[in-house]
């Protein structure tokens, strides 16, 4: 892809990537830093990376930051500091209380239902495509995507 | 087969519009006899994620000036192209060196139309002691002889007659100051222009200016009219 369709693939999907992001990581920080180090490293394969499949690229590099780095903060002991700066992140977007619950609910999903549950409901990816971007069969994403929803739906209710 | 053991996958795809038509016919023969998981299913798709609207930022510090990009293909097609174009003004400008210059040139005047040039300087009267060397007139007063005699002749000649540099080929140059220019003249030593001219076979040189031109062209003349 040349510059300008890197610079449109900014511009077009950047507030997607750091949507979706966000709803993984549960903070603006964290979200922010994996969409930057995406397009950063986008843009040194750019040359390469065929612009007509470069949705599907940006989501696959992103998740697989964001799975990197959920994996990195587990390890860690996260400090009382922290859950606060997070907390705080979401406070800062209107209706934080309903994103808050929600949040809270995603945060307690193993990461691969996660990831798979935001690539269906905030980009809309069929069952074919979030098979190729995960490394899953397609029964097994749909196994995970129920199993998902069930959770979400009890821990929301809890929540409440 | 749907059993109790598999169900998630297939409700999920069911529910998604994943499956073809003899697929939702089986799922939903299991349905009717599991009544219970019609409740979890809708449940289950009840459950819907949403994100806030959120603006990605530092946007405009992952943007890239935007550059001309080639391809290699028409990256080595531009650069036959330029050398093409190259090669032409080259040609062109070759082509052009041999061809004559439009400078205007001068025919440097001939040794054949030239006789004599007459220093106008060497002929004017004498002044003070300003040039004692070469302004010499004879007078009578000075008891020489006078304009017009063989002595006065030969003095001319001796001392305000000088002849032009050979010219030793046919080859035109280029015109250099000093070098002088031909016009048709009469057949008398005349004054044109403030100078003295003196016809050389139909050619004329002239040289410097003439400060008291009418009394010494007059001699001039009547010593190129007398007779040998």
């Amino acid at each position: 892809m040349t510059t300008r369709e890197y610079n449109d693939c900014v511009r077009r999907y950047g507030d997607d990537l750091y949507r979706f992001a966000l709803r993984y990581a549960g903070e603006t920080m964290a979200a922010e830093d994996a969409v930057q180090d995406t397009f950063v490293l986008l843009w040194e394969q750019h040359r390469e990376v065929n612009a007509d499949k470069v949705k599907g690229w940006l989501i696959r590099i992103l998740y697989r930051r964001l799975i990197d780095e959920h994996r990195h903060e587990t390890v860690k002991m996260r400090n009382e500091k922290e859950e606060m700066r997070k907390e705080e992140s979401w406070r800062q977007h209107e209706g934080f209380e309903l994103h808050d619950a929600l949040q809270q609910a995603l945060n307690q999903l193993p990461e691969q239902q996660r990831i798979l549950l935001l690539m269906r409901d905030l980009e809309g990816y069929d069952y074919a495509e979030m098979a190729s971007q995960t490394g899953i069969s397609v029964d097994q994403v749909g196994v995970y995507l129920f199993r998902a929803r069930r959770t979400m739906k009890k821990l929301m209710e809890d929540y409440r | 087969m749907i059993t109790m053991d598999n169900y998630e996958g297939w409700l999920m795809r069911y529910a998604d519009g994943e499956l073809n038509d003899a697929e939702r016919a089986e799922v939903e023969r299991f349905l009717q006899g599991h009544p219970e998981l019609q409740e979890e299913l809708e449940e289950v798709c009840s459950v819907k994620v949403t994100a806030p609207v959120s603006a990605l930022p530092g946007k405009e510090a992952l943007l890239h000036k935007e550059g001309f990009y080639l391809s290699p293909v028409w990256r080595a097609a531009a650069a036959v192209a330029l050398l093409m174009v190259a090669g032409g003004i080259t040609m062109l400008l070759n082509n052009r060196s041999e061809e004559k210059p439009l400078v205007a040139k001068v025919e440097k005047p001939r040794q054949e139309h030239i006789d004599t040039i007459i220093k106008v300087s060497s002929l004017q009267e004498p002044k003070a002691a300003s040039s004692p060397d070469r302004v010499h007139t004879p007078t009578a007063k000075e008891g020489r002889p006078l304009m017009g005699t063989p002595e006065v002749r030969q003095e001319c000649q001796e001392v305000a007659v000088e002849v032009s540099p050979q010219c030793d080929s046919d080859e035109i140059d280029e015109p250099r100051r000093g070098d002088t220019a031909t016009i048709p003249t009469p057949t008398l030593p005349h004054i044109r222009g403030g100078m003295l001219v003196v016809e050389t076979d139909g050619l004329v040189q002239q040289e410097a200016q003439l400060a008291d031109a009418p009394s010494t062209l007059e001699k001039i003349q009547e010593f190129f009219m007398r007779p040998e």
